[in-house]
């Protein structure tokens, strides 16, 4: 259950900017601490089990990223020879392990996102200048299932007469190919033919005939003036800091990294907070339902 | 990643939703039928249906499939919208990302393509294979640029680079297409037609379909 | 003043006849009102063009007022709101995936604001009970929660008529009565004017202010129920429409002449009452035939009628099935099928029927246990949804559609087909005939299968495309699909599943015939009376097992409230009897 209510747009705009910020960010104590945040964020909001599908997701992806940026990227000074004279640069592997650290930052920032804003509230959000659009998704949400029930039922009656017609050869690729889009084709008629009585209900019920309202209605409240303050404020000087260099190291075309100069700085700080009100929001509602 | 990259992938993807979102606007204000809006709604639902790895299907993937089938039989608009509407629902199902937006592009692009090539595409079958086949590719490499997002630079090397490794699932998808667009072109194309010609293009006139030839 | 008045209405679907011809009725407010008739009668026509923004295209003449307006003129958000339209099937009418927001979607509609709209979904989902499921998923509804939450959804529009297309229809017979239960208060309590057209009327008879009955697209018979129902009787078709009390009133009058003048009965009590009055009459028929001898006679016959069909065809041993381990729908089933019977297996919704049903044909495969039946043994099935079955374009197509994949190389069984063919009245001319259409020579085949068409009576249907034929129809040809495989057993899923009483009396009239020819079927029905009428077995699932397996006869008259209205009524007097036929033969009447 989602617990922590903010507006829905004021989510929008938080998650998109932390995904522009794990862009942008390339420090590795930026990165980690990060990285650390976005993961209690989501253990907090109770999805751990989503974290395995984001990690089957992200170990090819990552895999790509740093095999590949070594190989198309030669563009470092410190080389590391690999067969004669071919070489990889140091530079770009670093790059690739940092750009799949982001990747990975991003999938959770994500998953994370997609627990935070129900689709009810996207399309309150979207409804409002697009209401056929938003229409159409909600209804193809409930078809899905429909549809699922359908599908499992022609496949049974497509076994079934398999079966009791007595072709039960071996199956190429092809015949089950063919006998998908069958099954497939069946679903289609039957659920155009039975869409267009939905189409007649809705009209019944007078959809079209004025502009639509919704159920739901947010409004801003303090407690999102409050986070929508402490955001402008962090992302501000974070902005800044970045502008003169803090969370960014130089990789090419010579890596540049020492472990002292970046730490303990207003920048850093800021940024820190920037990531925590939602943990501490979610960490209160928390304590509150235990 | 420099700020000159980061800002002109940004601009790019402000330009991808644009488009987006200008072509709903445009849907929006042709005050499309009731009976045009569940039609779309179906049709996505069959596509996500038909790419959804269930226990049902086993490996095919048939959503490109049915968006270019849209986009022959019920006309450009309507091939956009659903292909753009498919993996924004799978989102809303599987969970959103911003490979989402990439995805629509790819699949709308693809929707509006068949319905603007519709008619040699729906006399000619090797033409229609051809085409299913390339648009393999093509989806694939819309949706690779998710994977360039995170290379050092775009460059001709690491674009390749990208293009080959995902070259065998582009493959795999670009056949699949092909054969279902050969085996049962006539098959879907007798069953949407029946639909438009019933329920969309219905005689009383007050019909503003989106798909006038 | 007629809150609706129709006036010479006639309405035409383009090039054809007329589908409502001079059409003049008028309904008060706070009417309920009964449409009846024969599917293609017209009866959904009529109240589609109440409607204006489902009204079909077409021509019509004459004029339907709503409120003294011409419906034609009828401002748009008027006729949305105040005029609610609900159809047969639950789950055509959904539009989003929760309850909550299925019951909010008319009022979005409307434009109201979040507060009212707010207010308005509190209030129905309190009236209803529906508080509960509002954040459900609607395809975790069943079948009566689901119209309910249709029906919901028109409510909260505050529609001053609801028309009402079969919307029982596709319930099982509990959901139905309450629902029906419900339309009744709106009805009373506040005074919503309905318009129904219903072909189990059973139930709804009783509470309803006009009937109307119609035919071919005219007004048959349009009065108080009944008045209509002394109308209706004389009709040969229309008697069949009526509620079984008023048919034994009727059957009894004939005979037998009641004391003092009585009112039609139209329910149980009303019908009991009447017995009540005939006591005397009744109970000189000789008790002995009626009572203990009776009940032995009945009891050797069932015994003998259940053993005749010795040859167990399949028999299902210790079968479990479940999706969920908390929820396990069959516990340990034994069941045996026999050669040549005729099986219905009722019980509640969610009892596990269809699931049975699916597991005996094969369709889906038991957890634990095992079904066992002869290795040649062919299966016929058909879906509660026979939609699922077509993809062809033409009814023609659909059922040449097995001659093209006839197997060539195996040889078939001695099914059924073999059966129907005059010329071959034993199993030896059977396998002929069958090594023969193995052989490539069709043309017996063929011929059996213009006996199929023939003995369906579709041939007027062959060039239609399947979805356009009408559900009762549909079920046939599904039925005759199954039929061309030459099953040796084929099994219904809800055969009678909104098909009207007239090709009601059809079908079971060609099952029972495909029956006597040596076919057996397994069916799964909540239809009460039909089971009892055509069936020679009946078989009760109850919280995961078989609760009770014997002839109908004793299944239902054992029951209080799970019987047929026949043995509801005249339980007093003949506890065995649970059909009109039984009633009448030991009445002789």
């Amino acid at each position: 259950m989602k617990l922590t209510i903010i507006h829905p747009a004021v989510y929008v705009i938080y998650y998109l900017l932390l995904v522009i910020l794990a862009f942008l960010y390339n420090d590795p104590y930026y990165m980690i601490s990060f990285l650390i945040c976005v993961s209690a964020l989501i253990m907090l909001q109770g999805i751990s089990r989503e974290f395995k599908n984001v990690i089957q997701f992200f170990i090819p992806m990552s895999l790509l990223i740093i095999i590949l940026n070594p190989l198309v990227a030669q563009v470092g000074t410190t080389r590391i020879y690999v067969l004669g004279s071919y070489f990889i640069t140091l530079e770009a592997l670093v790059y690739g392990i940092l750009m799949s650290l982001s990747l990975l930052i991003i999938l959770l920032l994500f998953a994370s996102y997609n627990r935070a804003v129900s689709y009810q509230e996207m399309l309150y959000l979207f409804s409002k200048r697009f209401p056929h659009i938003s229409m159409i998704i909600v209804m193809a949400l409930r078809f899905i299932p429909l549809l699922s029930y359908r599908l499992t039922e022609v496949n049974k009656i497509s076994r079934f007469n398999q079966e009791n017609q007595g072709n039960q050869k071996i199956e190429s690729r092809v015949d089950k190919i063919k006998k998908t889009a069958q099954m497939l084709a069946v679903v289609v008629s039957w659920s155009l033919e039975e869409s267009m009585l939905t189409a007649k209900s809705m009209k019944a019920r007078g959809y079209g005939i004025m502009k639509r309202t919704s159920y739901l209605s947010y409004k801003l409240r303090k407690i999102d003036y409050l986070f929508i303050l402490v955001i402008s404020a962090t992302t501000l000087i974070c902005t800044m800091g970045l502008a003169n260099g803090f969370g960014r190291i130089e990789i090419y075309p010579t890596l540049h990294f020492s472990v002292h100069e970046s730490m303990f700085n207003p920048y850093y700080f800021s940024f820190l907070i920037l990531l925590l009100p939602l943990i501490y929001l979610e960490f209160k509602e928390r304590l509150i339902w235990h | 990643m420099d700020y000159l990259t980061l800002g002109s992938w940004i601009v790019a993807f402000i330009v991808m939703i644009g488009v987006i979102l200008a072509f709903f606007r445009i849907f929006e204000k042709s005050k499309p039928r009731v009976e045009h809006l569940v039609l779309i709604a179906i049709l996505v639902a069959i596509s996500i249906l038909g790419s959804l790895p269930t226990a049902a299907i086993p490996g095919v993937q048939a959503a490109s499939f049915i968006i270019i089938m849209t986009g022959i039989v019920f006309g450009r608009e309507t091939g956009f919208i659903t292909g753009v509407l498919t993996p924004l629902v799978l989102g809303l199902f599987l969970g959103l990302g911003y490979w989402t937006i990439l995805q629509m592009i790819g699949w709308g692009l693809m929707g509006l393509t068949a319905g603007i090539f519709r008619v040699k595409l729906g006399e000619n079958s090797y033409i229609r294979a051809g085409f299913g086949f390339a648009w393999g590719f093509f989806y694939g490499w819309i949706t690779n640029i998710s994977m360039l997002l995170f290379l050092s630079s775009v460059t001709l090397t690491s674009v390749l680079g990208v293009y080959i490794a995902s070259a065998p699932f582009d493959l795999l998808h670009g056949v699949t297409n092909a054969v279902l667009l050969i085996l049962f072109f006539g098959l879907f194309e007798r069953i949407f037609k029946r639909i438009r010609d019933r329920y969309i293009n219905s005689p009383d006139g007050e019909a503003k379909s989106l798909n006038k030839q | 003043m007629a809150l609706v008045e129709f006036e010479n209405f006639s309405f035409r679907y383009p090039k054809q006849k007329n589908t409502l011809s001079n059409i003049n009725l008028d309904v008060s407010p706070g009417e309920f009102v009964l449409l009846c008739g024969p599917s293609g009668s017209g009866k959904t026509t009529l109240l589609a063009n109440i409607k204006n923004e489902i009204k079909p295209v077409g021509d019509s003449e004459g004029t339907i007022y709503y409120d003294g307006v011409d419906i034609r003129n009828l401002e748009e958000k008027r006729s949305a709101s105040e005029i609610g339209f609900l159809f047969q099937n639950p789950e055509d009418q959904f539009v989003s995936d929760n309850v909550l927001q299925e019951i909010a979607f008319s009022l979005e509609n409307m434009g109201l604001s979040t507060g009212e709209i707010r207010n308005r979904v509190a209030e129905m989902a309190a009236f209803f009970g529906l508080d509960k499921h509002l954040y459900r998923n609607v395809s975790e509804l069943s079948g009566g929660q689901k119209q309910l939450v249709n029906l919901c959804s028109l409510l909260v529009l505050k529609p001053k008529l609801l028309l009402l297309d079969e919307p029982t229809s596709q319930l099982d017979p509990i959901a139905a009565y309450d629902f029906l239960s419900i339309l009744r208060r709106l009805n009373e309590e506040f005074s919503i004017t309905i318009m129904a057209t219903e072909h189990k009327i059973d139930n709804l008879f009783p509470f309803i202010d006009k009937a109307v009955f119609l035919e071919d697209g005219f007004i048959k018979y349009k009065d108080e129920p009944r008045r209509v129902c002394s109308e209706a009787w004389k009709n040969d078709i229309f008697r069949n429409y009526l509620p079984s009390v008023t048919r034994i009133h009727f059957l009894l009058q004939s005979k037998y002449q009641s004391p003092n003048k009585v009112e039609i009965p139209l329910n149980i009590r009303e019908g009991r009452r009447y017995l009540s009055l005939l006591n005397n009459q009744l109970e000189e028929i000789p008790r002995a035939q009626l009572n203990g001898g009776l009940k032995l006679n009945e009891a050797l016959n069932s015994q003998n009628s259940l053993d005749k069909h010795s040859k167990v065809l399949m028999e299902c041993k210790d079968v479990w099935f479940g999706y969920l381990k908390e929820h396990i729908v069959l516990e340990g089933i034994f069941l045996q099928v026999k050669q040549g019977e005729f099986l219905s297996m009722l019980g509640g919704n969610g009892t596990g029927k269809t699931t049975l049903l699916q597991i005996l044909s094969g369709l889906l495969k038991p957890q634990k246990g095992k079904v066992i039946h002869g290795k040649d043994l062919t299966l016929g099935y058909v879906h509660q949804n026979p939609l699922i079955h077509f993809h062809q374009e033409t009814v023609e197509e659909e059922l040449m559609e097995l001659s093209a994949e006839f197997p060539e190389d195996k040889s078939r069984s001695t099914g059924f087909l073999g059966f129907l063919s005059e010329h071959s009245s034993s199993k030896k001319a059977t396998s002929s005939v069958n090594r023969r259409i193995s052989s490539g020579d069709r043309s017996v085949f063929e011929h059996e299968r213009e006996e199929l068409i023939d003995l369906f009576g579709l041939s007027e249907l062959l060039g239609k495309h399947p979805y356009d034929c009408s559900g009762g129809e549909q079920q046939k040809i599904a039925i005759t699909k199954a039929l061309l495989t030459n099953p040796d057993i084929l099994f219904l899923d809800e055969p009678t599943k909104g098909i009207d009483p007239m090709s009601k009396l059809h079908l079971a009239d060609k099952l029972k015939k495909l029956q006597e020819k040596g076919l057996t079927i397994v069916m799964t029905t909540h239809d009460i009376e039909f089971a009892a009428e055509y069936t020679e077995r009946c078989v009760l699932l109850f919280d995961g097992g078989l609760q009770v397996d014997d002839t109908p006869k004793s299944v239902f008259s054992n029951n209080n409230f799970y019987t047929t209205f026949v043995n509801r009524m005249v339980k007093d007097y003949l506890p065995d009897c649970i059909t009109l036929e039984d009633v009448k033969e030991q009445w002789m009447i």
